[in-house]
């Protein structure tokens, strides 16, 4: 019956009430492995520069290691791999599906963050490290006062970049029947065989999420340059 | 002013970097109140040495003693760090924090380093922008600001954390010519009010007209030392007579 109905008439009844739930799950999953995943991110960019060869190795084999496998395989392999791994170590974790999702994208984005934030943190010129250490600041301070509050404005349109991807990517967590946007998509699809209504719409939802996000950048990105421009 | 005491002695500092020695066993004391300038010609070590002053180039061998505290190669960070706290550096491209507004910059050390309450350091800043002539800008952002005014707010900066010595690399080499003037005139204003200053500038009026020592570097070794009048009127050595001419 409900394939009858005309295209305006099948969204608005069938299709959207059914993409927002997905839309709303991809957006949790988004906010939150984007969250985690940005505070990753700065602890292994910060391990990346250490003083310490050991947290150095870590944070780039860490990082060699999220960036060069897939992250479909990544999601494949926490959510069915992990578990009867630790199974053998008498640990009993069970994931759902959403946790697994979050973890593998939080996992993933702060490989591509942390370059973003050493990148980062290596453009600023190295005479404002040596003038906050001259007046007696320590490595910490200099980092966390001087250093990095420089680097907000410039690290902006990669980290926007970074989170855009990762709104796309959550659709890959539809693998792990997490009912997401783009899972929800392809059920309806096959469930009332109109493909391209429903493709059209979830292409939408990713789309205004975002916009969104770029929008909420612009602004943040404006609101820095009246600081001091930096 | 000069109470004959020494405040800052160097002994033996050496300098390596690779296969290439910048300074070679230089010593030097500096007496409180003193206004010492370094000259020479580029390359000859006297940035580096200044740079060493502070540890920001740490030397090879050789110490460094300011009143009670020494430094040597293998100190331990937070050594340096109080020792940074008496030595203050203005360097030739200001280095101002872009994101801080004047205020901000020349209150962050002494709220973080000396840990004084913030209404006691922005009294402090509050004077110290007055002495060097920027009261106004108190709220400015450094990009709102010539360089003269920045190099400005960098004395203050330094000032705030109140050095018993203070270090000038190339203070004004990177300032527009008709913005020497003012610059120089707060390290004048400085120098009168009996701060102990280690100078290097390619500024020879200003070295004859405030320095009560010159001393005169080439090749990482210190050639000549003396009054300005005995540097600039009647050099000894050769080399200092060659620079003199040239500048």
């Amino acid at each position: 019956m409900e394939s009858e109905l005309g295209f305006w008439a099948f969204s608005k009844i069938v299709v959207l009430p059914r993409l927002l739930g997905g839309m709303y799950i991809t957006l949790q999953l988004t906010l939150i492995s984007g969250a985690l995943g940005l505070m990753l991110g700065m602890v292994l960019a910060l391990f990346r520069i250490s003083r310490f060869s050991i947290l150095k190795w870590f944070s780039l084999l860490y990082i060699t290691l999220f960036r060069g496998t897939p992250l479909l395989l990544q999601i494949l392999f926490i959510y069915f791999a992990l578990p009867t791994i630790l199974e053998r170590y008498e640990i009993n974790m069970v994931l759902d599906s959403f946790s697994a999702g979050v973890l593998a994208l939080t996992l993933n984005s702060a490989a591509y963050l942390a370059e973003i934030f050493r990148a980062g943190i290596l453009s600023i010129p190295k005479g404002q490290t040596e003038a906050a250490r001259a007046l007696g600041l320590s490595r910490h301070q200099t980092m966390y006062k001087i250093i990095i509050p420089q680097t907000y404005r410039r690290i902006i349109p990669p980290v926007v970049n970074e989170l855009s991807a990762l709104t796309k990517e959550t659709s890959l967590v539809s693998v792990i029947s997490l009912s997401e946007l783009l899972y929800v998509t392809q059920r309806i699809g096959s469930k009332y065989l109109r493909v391209w209504e429903v493709y059209i719409w979830a292409a939408l939802g990713y789309l205004i999420i975002v916009m969104v996000l770029s929008l909420i950048a612009a602004r943040v990105e404006k609101r820095l340059e009246f600081k001091g421009g930096v | 002013m000069k109470k004959n005491e020494v405040i800052l002695s160097v002994s033996h500092l050496s300098k390596q970097f690779g296969s290439n020695l910048v300074l070679k066993d230089i010593s030097i004391e500096v007496n409180q109140g003193e206004v010492i300038v370094i000259i020479g010609p580029s390359g000859s070590g006297k940035s580096t040495l200044l740079r060493c002053l502070n540890y920001l180039e740490v030397p090879t061998s050789g110490e460094i003693h300011l009143h009670g505290m020494n430094l040597h190669p293998k100190s331990s960070e937070s050594e340096i760090d109080a020792f940074r706290k008496n030595i203050g550096m203005v360097f030739q491209s200001f280095n101002l924090f872009p994101h801080l507004t004047v205020l901000e910059n020349i209150t962050i050390a002494p709220i973080q380093v000396l840990k004084i309450s913030k209404a006691e350091a922005i009294a402090r800043a509050t004077l110290l922008l007055k002495n060097v002539g920027l009261s106004e800008k108190i709220n400015a952002y450094p990009r709102d600001l010539s360089g003269g005014q920045q190099q400005r707010v960098a004395i203050a900066r330094a000032l705030a954390m109140q050095p018993d010595v203070m270090l000038f690399d190339e203070a004004t080499s990177a300032l527009d010519p008709e913005l020497v003037g003012e610059v120089l005139k707060v390290m004048k204003d400085l120098a009168l009010s009996g701060m102990t200053m280690v100078i290097v500038t390619h500024e020879m009026d200003f070295a004859r007209d405030v320095s009560d020592r010159v001393i005169f570097m080439d090749k990482g070794l210190i050639v000549e030392q003396g009054t300005p009048q005995e540097i600039f009127q009647t050099p000894r050595e050769q080399r200092t007579i060659d620079f003199i001419k040239r500048t």
